[in-house]
């Protein structure tokens, strides 16, 4: 275990242990490797909200995509209650793993059915997973779990009589139909209006509160991360570079990346900065990257080392770690013994 | 009567405002009837100010940005109120005058870096272009003031034949900025300009435009719906709400005192990255329905300090301050206070 977020003698809801996933782009004769997700590794205990926070193209998306199994892993472990998923059910995942993990997406606008009413929407999955039971009260049931109320007025409407947070509200309530143990939400709140974004977020900690739901909450906005999480990894080009409780990770940030993150998000109650670093934004290379970290491009304290070998998994107490040549040889991985 | 604290925010006598917008109306057609998008809007840029429009989609504000340049087309149709640029009412202009106009007193950045850029041409003919069409010189003056423009916004000239793909979307931000430098405008209307752009390369800009601001000296009028950016950045800000404009403060004290329940729900909808990490309410509800806005306070149905007279009566502005100005009964009104 690299995180030993969990008390001795519980196992994590979910555990992932060095994820990997390479895409091939360019043409067929000049074929190069897009390296989208670098040997990630986090556990979420049940019940609690782990928020992934990078920029576009840190593999944040793509890494829950390859715990909802959307997409193959190249390597790596999937860990659900301690057993792995992916040495178990190899070739594709079972209805029982699609149950487990569900995920919530961006766009409430694009994933619903315009046709379809909202009672449509929250049917199909219970007779999919749960044939036989109730359907009807329970969809009213769920509705009124996520805050649209009255249950059985909301249900008969469709997509387009609903709001932007309305839809999200009916997302989470399809998710949660066939009781799930995780929910991975990308990017749940982004595309909605500044004044729904509050709702949407208490909600989840509300539902993780009284549901004791797991969640992979993704996003690349770090206060609402602190809002909401017990935990944040930081991802950086593929690789999860830092991670920690939230006020103890903002407070005191590890890895020189996450210092430049943080200092550059607006923040109102910080004074008016007139000092601009000067400092330039370089996208990573993640195509045929470099050998080495790939903050070293950027990196104020860039040393020789770090143009080599990627540092490994240096834990630093109080329950955090840093993937950075800064604080040591990175000797801790997800066998060394921590947690288990 | 324009009460004191009025007069810095619009006073039609002010001939030191960069952009003087007095009581402006702008109308869409739909198919449902007359929607309101922008009610009797009022307000005044200074010269040098970085002035804050804030709220929510759809509360009008990217309508204003385009009532300004007259870049409205239809459905939409400005009903009434001014518009006034160095005391000539830009609604007013005829073609040629507004040709004087565009790019060359007052310049534009969208939202959309890749959308506002053309993408079969190299950045430094777009930039030629915006020169020559505006301001002809030889062509070597026109080259120079091309290399002048992307090393003001820190783009390497070399990279002038680079096409817009061949570029990330932090540089492109740079070449619309420096597209809207080209000409040496007074004013430039920014509408969401970092929104499209990851937190590290916002930051980036961001501090770009204020170092050319404080360097060249010309106005912003910045609009967003981030309001921990605009506190940051702008020096006053006005805060809208279904096409009307609530507040008008300092950024200094909307962040401390802000005084309309929608500002105030506004700035409680932002999670902090410091402090106490405290449960935020944000706003019940959604902003309404434009084509039938509700009658009196349009707000009332979402505010936690409603009153009667809020259902019936629209509020007159309060000044609690002489540069603070509110629009809500909570605050009484000019009348009851006299």
């Amino acid at each position: 275990m690299i995180a030993p977020t969990v008390p001795e003698g519980t196992l994590p809801a979910i555990e992932v242990q060095h994820l990997s996933k390479q895409f091939r782009v360019g043409t067929m004769l000049a074929a190069r490797q897009l390296h989208a997700v670098r040997d990630v590794s986090f556990a979420i205990p049940r019940g609690e909200i782990l928020a992934l926070v990078g920029e576009s193209g840190s593999g944040k998306s793509t890494t829950a995509r390859l715990i909802a199994r959307l997409l193959k892993p190249d390597s790596g472990k999937i860990l659900l209650s301690g057993v792995d998923q992916l040495q178990r059910e190899p070739r594709r995942p079972s209805d029982a793993y699609r149950r487990r993990i569900q995920m919530v997406f961006q766009d409430p606008f694009s994933s619903l059915n315009p046709v379809h009413s909202i009672r449509h929407h929250l049917e199909r999955p219970l007779q999919l997973h749960h044939p036989g039971k109730h359907a009807a009260e329970r969809v009213v049931e769920l509705l009124e779990m996520v805050g649209l109320q009255p249950g059985a007025e909301i249900a008969d409407r469709h997509p387009h009589e609903l709001s932007g947070g309305q839809r999200q509200r009916v997302a989470f309530a399809r998710a949660l139909a066939v009781e799930p143990e995780i929910v991975l939400a990308d990017e749940p709140v982004s595309m909605l209006d500044v004044s729904i974004r509050i709702d949407i977020l208490n909600l989840m900690d509300r539902l993780r509160r009284e549901q004791n739901l797991t969640c992979l909450y993704i996003t690349h906005d770090l206060a609402s991360a602190r809002y909401i999480s017990q935990s944040i990894a930081v991802m950086y080009a593929g690789y999860a570079v830092e991670y920690g409780p939230p006020d103890s990770l903002l407070a005191n940030p590890a890895h020189p990346y996450s210092q430049r993150l943080i200092q550059a998000v607006p923040d109102a109650s910080r004074t008016r900065q007139h000092d601009s670093s000067g400092v330039r934004t370089e996208p990573p290379q993640l195509v045929n990257p470099p050998p080495g970290c790939p903050f070293a491009l950027i990196c104020p304290a860039v040393m020789p080392r770090c143009r080599e070998t990627m540092p490994g998994y240096t834990t630093l107490g109080g329950n955090r770690w840093v993937r950075c040549h800064l604080h040591g040889e990175g000797t801790a991985s997800p066998e060394a013994p921590g947690g288990e | 009567m324009i009460p004191g604290g009025q007069r810095l925010w619009c006073d039609m006598t002010d001939p030191a405002a960069v952009l003087d917008i007095r009581n402006l109306k702008v109308d869409y057609a739909s198919e449902r009837g007359i929607v309101r998008a922008v009610n009797d809007v009022s307000f005044a840029i200074q010269p040098g100010e970085i002035f804050g429009l804030a709220g929510e989609s759809g509360c009008g504000k990217s309508t204003i940005a385009l009532s300004i340049l007259r870049l409205l087309g239809a459905p939409a149709v400005i009903r009434g109120g001014q518009i006034l640029h160095e005391g000539i009412d830009i609604l007013a202009m005829n073609d040629a005058s507004l040709r004087q106009l565009r790019w060359r007193k007052i310049s534009m950045v969208f939202q959309s870096a890749m959308n506002a850029l053309n993408p079969v041409m190299k950045i430094g003919d777009q930039l030629a272009d915006v020169i020559m069409r505006h301001d002809p010189g030889s062509r070597s003056e026109v080259r120079l003031r091309v290399r002048e423009l992307l090393q003001i916004v820190g783009i390497d000239p070399a990279r002038s034949s680079a096409y817009p793909h061949e570029l990330s979307g932090g540089m492109r931000q740079r070449v619309v900025i420096a597209l809207s430098l080209a000409l040496r405008p007074s004013l430039i209307i920014m509408d969401e300009p970092t929104t499209a752009l990851d937190v590290m390369v916002q930051r980036e800009i961001m501090d770009e435009i204020r170092r050319l601001q404080q360097m060249l000296g010309f106005s912003i009028l910045f609009i967003t719906h981030d309001m921990s950016l605009l506190v940051e950045l702008a020096d006053r800000i006005a805060i809208m709400y279904a096409g009307e404009v609530v507040e008008y403060a300092p950024a200094s004290i909307l962040h401390r005192q802000p005084a309309h329940p929608y500002t105030v729900g506004l700035m409680d909808s932002f999670p902090s990255l410091f402090g106490e990490n405290r449960r935020l309410a944000g706003i019940p509800g959604s902003p309404p329905d434009m084509g039938h806005p509700p009658a009196g306070c349009r707000f009332h149905d979402r505010c936690p300090r409603v009153m009667p007279r809020c259902r019936e009566i629209a509020p007159e502005w309060s000044w609690p301050q002489p540069d603070h100005g509110v629009r809500c009964h909570v605050y009484g009104g000019q009348e009851e206070q006299a």
